[in-house]
């Protein structure tokens, strides 16, 4: 799986899982979508690639 | 007959205490227009709002999840109902599924036992309803799961005396001295009724254990046993105590403005339009939602095709970005939307069939 981080300039908008561009998640601790994100990067089962807008 | 009047503070506030549970007569059912068959493994299928069937340890049977409209307890009372469409007989060890609500840590705050922080004694009541072609009376386990500090586990089997009955239940789980609640906008306690387990998921019945993933015990039954099978429930309510208060059916906004802290669906049939400024041809339109109540944390949007129409367009489609979620509200942008005019004033409308859904489920 691999995550895209949208950035403006140094703030991140939001991340979007590649195939899915319209769920948007955002760079929240609280929202189990960023947590589960983050636990599957951590896996090493997911990889995050900055896109610069 | 002569009418002695009783003083405001002479009266019983201890009577229909207040319930942790959010919508647990499911009057609230915001994704009611999405499919809910073969609910299989994975992170969680949401039923009617904040319910959702949770499957785990490659689990092989299959659900229908419905919200029935007749046949409840009372009158025209709304339940839930799961119905098992593969089955089977003999689960992996670490196959189950279940039915549950998250609460959210701070909701669970009533909970605590106030003599040392810990988890006080609570009730589970409710109505229940089970079907199977196997002998009854057959068990039904209720299962609770904390998450803070050391987080633990309580899994009590209800006895179902009859099949396609309804009847009452009531739990109450005594007092734990390790497990504690957090106040903070994280998940609490996870609560409500297993499907199926295998003999790895096997916790002894009522008892406190550190959390392990079990939700049923050795006499529970398989609900996933036969196709047809089902369990159904309404009116759940959790509540400190040791014993159940009346469930209060609320009126159905109340119970939507809960449900909209954790999840916001936005159709066409609500009517949803914005104001917006078109930035240019090539970068779109800026814009924003407000959401009803302030959400858990800042939410996942998905957004769907928005319409946007300044004075010089009957209308462009358009595909929404989020530019920053928070607690109260969503800035977004509107890409694509060629054909508008740099600077002008727009509205933005939901384009028919399409949804926006903001999501800080737990």
């Amino acid at each position: 799986m691999k995550y895209f981080k949208h950035m403006d300039g140094d703030r991140i908008k939001y991340f979007a899982a590649e195939g899915t561009p319209t769920v948007n998640i955002p760079p929240d601790p609280d929202n189990m979508d960023y947590v589960y994100m983050m636990q599957e990067v951590e896996a090493g089962t997911a990889t995050i690639e900055e896109v610069e807008e | 007959m002569a009418v002695t009047k009783v003083a405001i503070d002479g009266l019983d506030y201890s009577l229909r205490q207040q319930n942790i549970i959010i919508n647990g007569n499911h009057i609230v059912d915001q994704r009611s227009a999405e499919t809910r068959t073969g609910i299989d493994d994975g992170s969680g299928k949401f039923l009617s709002d904040r319910w959702t069937v949770v499957a785990n340890g490659s689990a092989s049977a299959r659900w229908t999840g419905s919200i029935e409209t007749s046949g409840g307890p009372v009158g025209n009372d709304k339940w839930l109902k799961l119905i098992c469409t593969t089955a089977d007989a003999s689960p992996g060890a670490n196959e189950m599924a279940w039915v549950r609500q998250g609460v959210e840590a701070s909701n669970c705050q009533p909970l605590v036992d106030t003599s040392n922080g810990k988890i006080g004694a609570f009730t589970v009541s409710g109505q229940l309803i089970a079907a199977s072609t196997s002998s009854f009376p057959l068990k039904v386990a209720l299962v609770a799961w904390t998450d803070d500090g050391t987080a633990r586990q309580y899994v009590s089997d209800i006895s179902v005396t009859a099949s396609a009955t309804w009847q009452s239940f009531e739990v109450t789980i005594p007092a734990d001295a390790t497990g504690s609640f957090a106040n903070d906008t994280g998940s609490g306690m996870r609560i409500g009724f297993a499907l199926y387990g295998g003999s790895g998921r096997q916790a002894t019945n009522n008892t406190w254990a550190n959390y392990d993933g079990d939700c049923v015990t050795s006499a529970t039954h398989n609900w996933a046993a036969a196709t047809n099978e089902y369990i159904g429930f309404t009116d759940f309510k959790v509540e400190p105590g040791s014993f159940a208060t009346g469930f209060e059916k609320e009126d159905y906004t109340t119970t939507l403005a809960k449900c909209n802290r954790y999840y916001v669906k936005w159709t066409t049939a609500s009517g949803i339009g914005m104001a917006g400024v078109c930035r240019s041809t090539s970068a779109g339109v800026a814009s924003g939602l407000n959401f009803p109540v302030a959400m858990r944390a800042a939410p996942t949007m998905t957004w769907g095709t928005a319409n946007c129409i300044d004075s010089s367009a009957s209308g462009v489609d358009a595909t929404p970005a989020t530019n920053a979620a928070g607690l109260l509200g969503v800035t977004a942008t509107f890409g694509s939307a060629s054909g508008l005019t740099d600077g002008n004033g727009c509205v933005i409308n939901l384009k028919s069939g399409a949804t926006w859904v903001a999501s800080a489920e737990i």
